[in-house]
């Protein structure tokens, strides 16, 4: 699809200027204060309101990169796992498996039971939610 | 809006230090264009996140025709083909009836239902010539998802542009609060789409589920309109189970089903039960099972209808049994808590035929919903249920 590639080139770019405003704004923000805390002149009222510019700049620029990291995990979109649950019909065996097409509730599972020989079943089918990424953003 | 005790304090420091009058000036003259200007402001800042969201919702649409054209592919026909077929389908619609004169506009409701599934089905059949049964069913839930990913498009692209055009505060805004709601439910397209694709079974499949539970082994008897069901013995009642004919992506029409089984048997049913996936409210657990009372179906209404009909002139109490979800949960993949409540559900309807029903009664119970990635009875011989 012609038009689809188009749209992708767009949204890079408009994630390029993204991550090069964030880092002009780092920049500029570590320089005010860089310039604020210079030897011989931090009495200066000027140099302490230089000093707040730049650390508001880097807060903002942290929470435009986590918006950012937002947006793009938002567009690759979490992982969910789907899952057949085959269980044993006389020993209660069960055993859990990576979903394949054509599988459905009810089906006969191909094997038998390791455990006693007996016809197994599939018992439920299901999606595994993405495993919880425990990190600052 | 500058506040007026800003301005004298202002006033005061320009006069500490006059010879920086000049800075103070440009300072104000700052504030006043801000003051002009902060409309104009919020609303760029609105028209971006607006854009955003479409050029995700532009990637949802074309991801779901992809995956769509992908499969259908599978099924005799040539890609290129499959894709002109679907962009000339895409804007696929349906009128409802008339309802100035309310009298009959639920017949001509389903009426017009049938209608647009007959078109469905047929263009599957086109664009998939070799699918079977359970194929068709999957590939018209994909089509459907992907029909409606590309109907939210273009009603936020219409508001985009039309802000764009107008610059009017109005429109934009409008859109703009709606926003998370309708990600929210284009997400919850996006991963039906998914599910349809592969087959899998849905949040709101618990019905069927719930039904395939208590049918187990047992025969089961194709009824039509897509509905199938088996009849079992419980502590001498006898209890027929419907379900949507699976392991397609089916719904069936349990309620005409119900209405011609009750009609031949002269309305001799003492009790009706139906379980269902019903939306929940924020802050309700999933999987969370309630009971009440009346027909536990959703959908545009038409069954829903058949049924209070039929339960209504043969005197039938309807007992309902209702799963919580969300919007979301509903159309994508089955999660493990909807799935595992399944036998909780089952045995609660048991014990309800037991404690509300006596030997030699007759029950019906249906379990409402897309019967997707769920099959018809345990393919198994010789177990109990
Ligand atoms: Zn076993």
């Amino acid at each position: 699809m012609p038009a689809k590639k188009e749209e992708v080139k767009i949204s890079v770019g408009w994630y390029f200027i993204w991550i090069a405003l964030i880092g002009m704004l780092t920049l500029f923000s570590v320089l005010m204060i860089w310039y604020g805390l210079k030897k011989g002149n931090v009495e200066d009222t000027n140099s302490l309101f230089k000093v707040i510019a730049g650390v508001m700049g880097i807060g903002i620029a942290v929470k435009t990169s986590m918006d950012l990291v937002k947006a793009i995990r938002g567009i690759k979109g979490p992982k969910w796992r789907y899952m057949t649950l085959v269980k044993c019909v006389k020993c209660n065996f069960k055993s859990e498996r990576e979903f394949r097409e054509g599988e459905y509730v009810g089906k006969k599972w191909d094997k038998p039971c390791p455990a006693c020989g007996a016809p197994m079943i599939i018992e439920s089918i299901y999606a595994k939610p993405p495993e919880e990424r425990r990190s600052l953003v | 809006m500058v506040d007026f005790s800003a301005v004298m304090s202002m006033l005061a420091m320009l006069q500490q230090n006059t010879d920086d009058w000049f800075s103070w000036m440009v300072f104000m003259l700052f504030m006043v264009i801000l003051n002009f200007y902060a409309g104009k402001l919020q609303i760029q800042v609105w028209m971006g996140q607006i854009g955003r969201a479409l050029d995700q919702l532009n990637r949802f649409r074309l991801e779901a025709e992809r995956e769509f054209v992908e499969t259908a592919s599978k099924y005799g026909k040539e890609k290129e083909k499959i894709k002109k077929a679907l962009e000339r389908f895409i804007g696929f619609f349906m009128m409802l009836p008339e309802t100035i004169d309310p009298a009959g506009a639920v017949l001509k409701l389903d009426h017009i239902v049938r209608n647009r599934e007959d078109r469905l089905n047929f263009f599957i059949k086109e664009v998939a010539p070799k699918s079977d049964d359970v194929a068709l069913a999957n590939l018209r839930d994909l089509l459907e998802s992907t029909i409606a990913l590309d109907f939210i498009f273009r009603v936020v692209r219409h508001y985009f542009v039309l802000g764009k055009k107008t610059q009017n505060m109005i429109y934009i805004a409008q859109i703009q609060m709606l926003l998370p709601e309708i990600m929210r439910m284009a997400r919850a397209y996006r991963m039906a789409a998914e599910a349809s694709k592969r087959g899998l079974p849905m949040g709101d499949g618990i019905g069927p589920l719930v039904a395939l539970r208590l049918i187990g082994n047992s025969e089961v008897i194709d009824f039509g309109e897509n509905v199938v069901g088996a009849e079992l013995d419980i502590e001498g009642r006898r209890v027929l189970v419907l379900k949507a004919k699976g392991p397609g992506g089916e719904i069936g029409r349990p309620g005409e089903a119900l209405k011609r089984i009750i009609e031949s048997r002269a309305g001799n049913v003492s009790r009706i039960m139906m379980i269902d996936a019903a939306m929940k409210l924020e802050g309700e657990k999933t999987g969370e099972i309630a009971e009440g009372v009346g027909a536990a179906i959703g959908g545009i209404g038409v069954e829903k209808w058949k049924i209070e009909e039929v339960a209504t002139k043969y005197g039938i109490p309807l007992d309902a049994f209702i799963i919580k979800e969300d919007f979301a949960e509903a159309v994508a993949a089955m999660t493990k808590e909807i799935a595992s409540t399944a036998n909780e559900v089952a045995n609660r309807v048991r014990e309800a035929i037991l404690s509300r029903t006596s030997e030699g009664d007759f029950v019906i119970v249906v379990g409402v919903g897309n019967s997707a990635g769920i099959g018809n009875r345990l393919e198994v011989p010789g177990i109990a249920s």
